[in-house]
């Protein structure tokens, strides 16, 4: 069992996508079948920037074992007010500052989901938890 | 599948081309440099930082001519750019025909052909992606390190190939030893034919390096000529700063160089590249023009095809595109997924132990291939430099 733990500042456009860079060459370290690769690749991708935009920030970890990989990203609020919404393909709330910076298609929990093999949200004031999990075993 | 070749009596143990290589095929061990074959690739940066010429990659040479009856040149489009005007090509032509080749063959008809199935490719393509598979370094370098791009490439075809085959259909009755020698324009071609490393389903019979010819095409110019009627389709395949596919120009993303086309695959990975469906990537600057084997620069030659580009009006040859039998696969062992997971926890276990600077110092190209060598009993946390260091003082 392999775990890891990494930490997402608030609005921080700057480092937009290390996390998910640094989880993606620790993958390809493992040699992870590329097609499946590159499923958590753009889910992890399309969640960490998700968190940027939307959270006061919080705390993607990893565990991966022999049969499956989870990925946990657990943010700190304001939570999303309707959920079933936010899963509707091209919808969006990302502010004027967000799309400047090309994010915010209202493609991001859609996404994530058609990529994952298991897929599920939880939502409150105090935060939202996606947790997506995708088998390993070849 | 490496062309470099090093030279101990050179080496003056610098470890500047461990530092540089993209790949970390390169590491210092018993005081000399090891280069990993299966990594390399074959991208000339090692052999650009090493000041001592104790890195070279060598092509054959014209010596090999008088093995043959019927020697023919092959002079790849990038070379045409080398010249400024199309009289130019033509009086480089005869210069190196006059060299002892009984023909020279222009490659842009061909290239042109490759560009000409690149443009209903791209018409054609839909998400996610199309990339470009005529740069042999870039071809390694997602071999190498982006293994879930392979499925997205063009398959390899090569111009000196197509045109090599069809010399060997035309001479195959004259009952002549036919000698096809391919001038290079960088030095990932040159392992592309039969030398020095073999690809025994090439047509090619030996590569030599352009700036190894230089000498004594500029000793000759001018006094020979031969006739070329370029394609323009060819030449713009060789100059990422004149390819496109018309209609297609927005899907069209272009990146030279390493830097750029490793950030380019990067975000490939991650699926970031919305409304581009064609990479096209070379890891020379300008594309093939700027070709690390030239003598030109990239700047100037990239001006001269717009400059052929104003003129030129050959045709392309006709080519029928098949599979090819080279096939681009990943390379990794395969061991169990559990295996791999234990083998990296071990791995992390030492890179704990290690100061993470990356230094070299030890030899290995970062901590993490060291802590990998100490997982594997080939080498001890005493060999790293910075912590021997830090323990006695």
């Amino acid at each position: 069992m392999i775990e890891q733990r990494y930490t997402i500042g608030h609005a921080d456009y700057a480092n937009a996508g290390k996390v998910s860079s640094q989880i993606k060459s620790f993958l390809k370290q493992i040699g992870l079948d590329p097609t499946l690769l590159r499923r958590i690749a753009v889910a992890c991708y399309e969640a960490e920037i998700n968190m940027i935009i939307h959270s006061y920030g919080g705390e993607i970890t990893l565990a991966m074992d022999e049969n499956s990989l989870d990925l946990n990203f657990k943010d700190n609020g304001p939570g999303i007010p309707d959920v079933e919404k936010a899963m509707t393909p091209g919808w969006s709330t990302a502010s004027d500052k967000a799309r400047e910076f090309g994010f915010g298609a209202g493609m991001g929990l859609p996404n994530i989901k058609r990529m994952a093999d298991t897929f599920e949200i939880q939502s409150t004031q105090s935060g939202t938890h996606v947790h997506i999990a995708f088998k390993v075993n070849e | 599948m490496s062309v470099v070749t090093y030279t101990l009596a050179k080496c003056q143990k610098c470890m500047k081309c461990l530092r540089v290589c993209p790949v970390e095929a390169i590491t210092m061990k018993d005081e000399r440099v090891r280069i990993n074959k299966s990594r390399c690739i074959n991208c000339g940066k090692c052999i650009d930082s090493c000041v001592h010429q104790g890195l070279q990659a060598k092509g054959s040479t014209l010596a090999e001519l008088e093995y043959y009856d019927l020697k023919i040149a092959l002079v790849p489009s990038a070379l045409l750019a080398a010249a400024s005007t199309v009289s130019q090509i033509e009086e480089l032509f005869g210069t190196i025909k006059s060299l002892g080749f009984d023909e020279v063959v222009d490659l842009s008809p061909y290239d042109g052909a490759i560009a000409n199935e690149l443009y209903g490719m791209i018409a054609d393509q839909k998400e996610p992606y199309l990339i470009s598979s005529f740069c042999p370094v870039v071809n390694r370098l997602i071999e190498v390190k982006y293994p879930m791009l392979l499925e997205y490439m063009v398959p390899p075809y090569r111009s000196a190939e197509l045109a090599s085959r069809r010399i060997r259909e035309e001479t195959a009755k004259l009952n002549q030893k036919v000698g096809i020698f391919l001038l290079c324009e960088c030095i990932a071609k040159l392992p592309t034919s039969k030398y020095p490393y073999g690809d025994t389903s090439s047509e090619i019979d030996h590569a030599l390096s352009i700036v190894d010819l230089f000498p004594r095409i500029s000793k000759e110019m001018g006094n020979h000529r031969d006739h070329v009627d370029p394609s323009p389709d060819g030449l713009k395949l060789a100059s990422s700063a004149h390819f496109t596919a018309k209609g297609y120009e927005s899907h069209i993303l272009k990146a030279d160089g390493l830097e750029k086309v490793q950030l380019a695959l990067d975000l490939a990975e991650f699926g970031q590249l919305k409304g581009r469906h064609y990479l096209h990537l070379a890891n020379c600057i300008n594309g093939c023009v700027g070709g690390n084997l030239l003598w030109g620069n990239p700047f100037e030659a990239t001006q001269h095809v717009s400059e052929h580009l104003k003129t030129v009006r050959g045709t392309n040859a006709q080519v029928v595109f098949e599979a090819s039998e080279e096939s681009l696969d990943e390379v990794n062992e395969r061991k169990s997924i559990q295996e791999r997971i234990l083998e990296y926890a071990r791995v992390n276990a030492q890179l704990e132990q290690l100061p993470g600077y990356d230094c070299g110092a030890c030899g290995f190209a970062s901590c993490r291939m060291m802590a990998e060598e100490i997982a594997a009993g080939r080498a001890t946390l005493e060999n790293c430099r910075i912590r021997n260091h830090e323990v006695k003082s």
